[in-house]
């Protein structure tokens, strides 16, 4: 469920597109410049209130957020801690 | 002024520091450091290179290169070898860096990634530095040939871009002498010591940043640059990691530090300084920075690209005293409040702030007309307003121009406008500033638009290959017709923001 909002806010915020073939699960926000730095801001805003988690200080890394399958992993292990 | 360059200061702090480093990289790359004295020596042997590939002093050499060891050594040889660095902005779009090298004239680019169609026309090289293999271009490693230039105090000494009233560049021309004297009066200011590091998370390519690296270089103080700086915890880590002793920041990063981090979790038991500049940074958020690091010095700090960066600074004694005030002028720096026919304003009186001093840049590149529009009768107009109180300290109320202020950049409605325009089925737009809270603010576009099938995303998608990305309206809405006077100037101050 929240893969497909993410996609979605990620397509729509950041590539300004509704083709989902634009955007890979494993694409690096960073590395293939879809986010800037405060993007990451954003993109934190956005799962503390679609997911309902709460992103601690130590989390805020990239192997946490830089891709979407990175943030859906990130996301699943929160809800079930 | 000193007398003394920023590039002359360098080197003599080089010798009589070789040891101790001078910028330490730190963040996604692996971490690497670089000494006062090797920095040096790849200073002056990029300037033999230079100087060898048959440049000449007060050309223009383009620097599109993120904060690291080679932009330093690219700036610095510039330096050296008595050309103009310009440093490009890395978030630019190519189209936005074509207009800059080419109103530059850059004679050469240095970058890993030079994405403008018109960069073609002009050599671009590749340097790299490693403690091994030394400095190498184009992965050619230099010779030992090593050159410095004599200057005049006077001469050229960097050209920087800023978004001006229409897209067309602005190019701020800084003097050796502008610059000394500006980085002399911000390191009375910060009282920087030799030996302290300080953690840089801004662009080396806007003025803030910019001076940043030469007060911290020329103090022989220890930068530690940190990249990227999307993760805000990374900050504090690399504080703590670095036992740093200082830091700068705008107000949307210190929005973040506070929103999104636990400074309680972290030793900053070395943090003795840090600087804020780029707006006002509400009272609520001072006050919680103060109490979380109760130890810290903050000095507010306040200036323009127009004149070498810094223009006043609040010490940190008088925070409390005077809070909400951008502070007294730094040295070498006159300042004056002034109504509409240039005189004077009485204190607690509002009129627009005008500096004079030997900061204030030689002009606008190549742009006369617009230089006149803003120095006149000796003096530089900044377009912000203020109020000065019965002691002299400055507070400013407002900006006289409509630039928006994104993040740490300024962004000029227009430049936005223009792009907007050029979409097939925009008939009329208008760009103004929103508060965001991230950033500060944001930029909206109110839209009249002829064909009903352009929506929000092919709009922000044709920005995007235009446009720098925080440069993209956030928001966009259709409306009928845009708010106007008599005369049909569009009226933006009634523009309502949107609510969600």
């Amino acid at each position: 469920m929240i893969k497909q909002k993410l996609r979605q806010y990620i397509l729509e915020n950041f590539l300004f597109s509704d083709n989902p073939d634009d955007l890979g699960d494993d694409d690096s926000f960073m590395e293939k410049e879809i986010i800037d730095s405060t993007g990451v801001l954003e993109v934190i805003e956005f799962l503390e209130e679609e997911a309902g988690i709460q992103v601690e200080d130590e989390e805020m890394i990239p192997e946490n957020l830089d891709s979407v399958n990175r943030i859906v992993q990130f996301v699943e292990a929160k809800q079930q801690a | 002024m000193t007398g003394e360059s920023l590039i002359q200061q360098f080197l003599r702090v080089s010798e009589a520091r070789p040891e101790q480093y001078a910028l330490l990289e730190t963040g996604s790359r692996t971490d690497r450091g670089i000494r006062y004295g090797e920095l040096a020596r790849a200073v002056r042997r990029f300037a033999g290179w230079l100087k060898r590939s048959g440049l000449a002093p007060g050309e223009r050499v383009g620097i599109h290169l993120p904060n690291s060891v080679e932009y330093v050594i690219a700036y610095y040889g510039a330096w050296s070898a008595g050309m103009v660095p310009v440093a490009l902005n890395t978030q630019a779009t190519s189209h936005e860096l074509a207009g800059w090298i080419e109103h530059s004239g850059c004679s050469l680019l240095v970058g890993d990634d030079i994405k403008s169609t018109s960069a073609k026309a002009v050599p671009a090289i590749r340097i790299s530095w490693g403690a091994k293999q030394g400095l190498t271009v184009d992965q050619r490693p230099l010779g030992c040939e090593e050159y410095q230039q004599q200057l005049p105090e006077d001469a050229v000494a960097a050209l920087i871009y800023t978004s001006g009233t229409t897209g067309a560049p602005k190019g701020i021309t800084l003097g050796h002498d502008n610059l000394a004297s500006n980085i002399a009066g911000v390191r009375e200011s910060l009282s920087i010591q030799p030996g302290d590091r300080f953690l840089c998370v801004l662009p080396f390519y806007y003025s803030f940043g910019n001076s940043i690296l030469h007060s911290h270089l020329s103090a022989g103080a220890t930068l530690v640059m940190l990249d990227p700086a999307g993760y805000p915890s990374r900050i504090l880590d690399a504080l703590e990691q670095h036992a740093c002793h200082g830091f700068a920041g705008v107000p949307s990063l210190y929005l973040s530090l506070l929103k999104k981090t636990d400074f309680s979790k972290y030793d900053l038991g070395n943090l003795r300084y840090l600087t804020q500049a780029g707006g006002p940074l509400a009272v609520e958020f001072i006050q919680d920075l103060l109490h979380r690091l109760p130890s810290v010095k903050l000095h507010v700090m306040y200036g323009q690209t127009e004149c070498s960066a810094r223009i006043a600074c609040l010490p940190p004694e008088k925070l409390q005293q005077k809070m909400g005030s951008v502070g007294l002028p730094i040295a070498g720096l006159e300042l004056e409040v002034v109504d509409a026919d240039g005189q004077s304003c009485a204190p607690g009186v509002a009129g627009e702030i005008r500096v004079r001093g030997s900061s204030v840049m030689k002009g606008y590149w190549r742009d006369p007309e617009r230089t006149r529009e803003v120095i006149r009768d000796g003096w530089l107009h900044t377009g912000d307003r203020g109020y000065l109180d019965e002691e002299g300290y400055l507070y400013i109320v407002g900006r006289q121009s409509e630039m928006l202020k994104i993040a740490e950049n300024r962004v000029s409605p227009y430049e936005i406008e223009e792009v907007l325009l050029e979409i097939p089925g925009v008939d009329e737009c208008a760009v103004v500033g929103c508060e965001h809270p991230l950033l500060g603010q944001a930029a909206h576009a109110a839209i009249v638009r002829s064909d009903p099938g352009l929506n929000e995303l092919n709009i922000k998608k044709h920005c995007k290959q235009r446009l720098a990305f925080y440069k993209i309206p956030k928001t966009i809405r259709f409306v009928d017709a845009l708010p106007k006077t008599s005369s049909g100037k569009i009226k933006r101050s009634e523009i309502p923001c949107p609510s969600t």
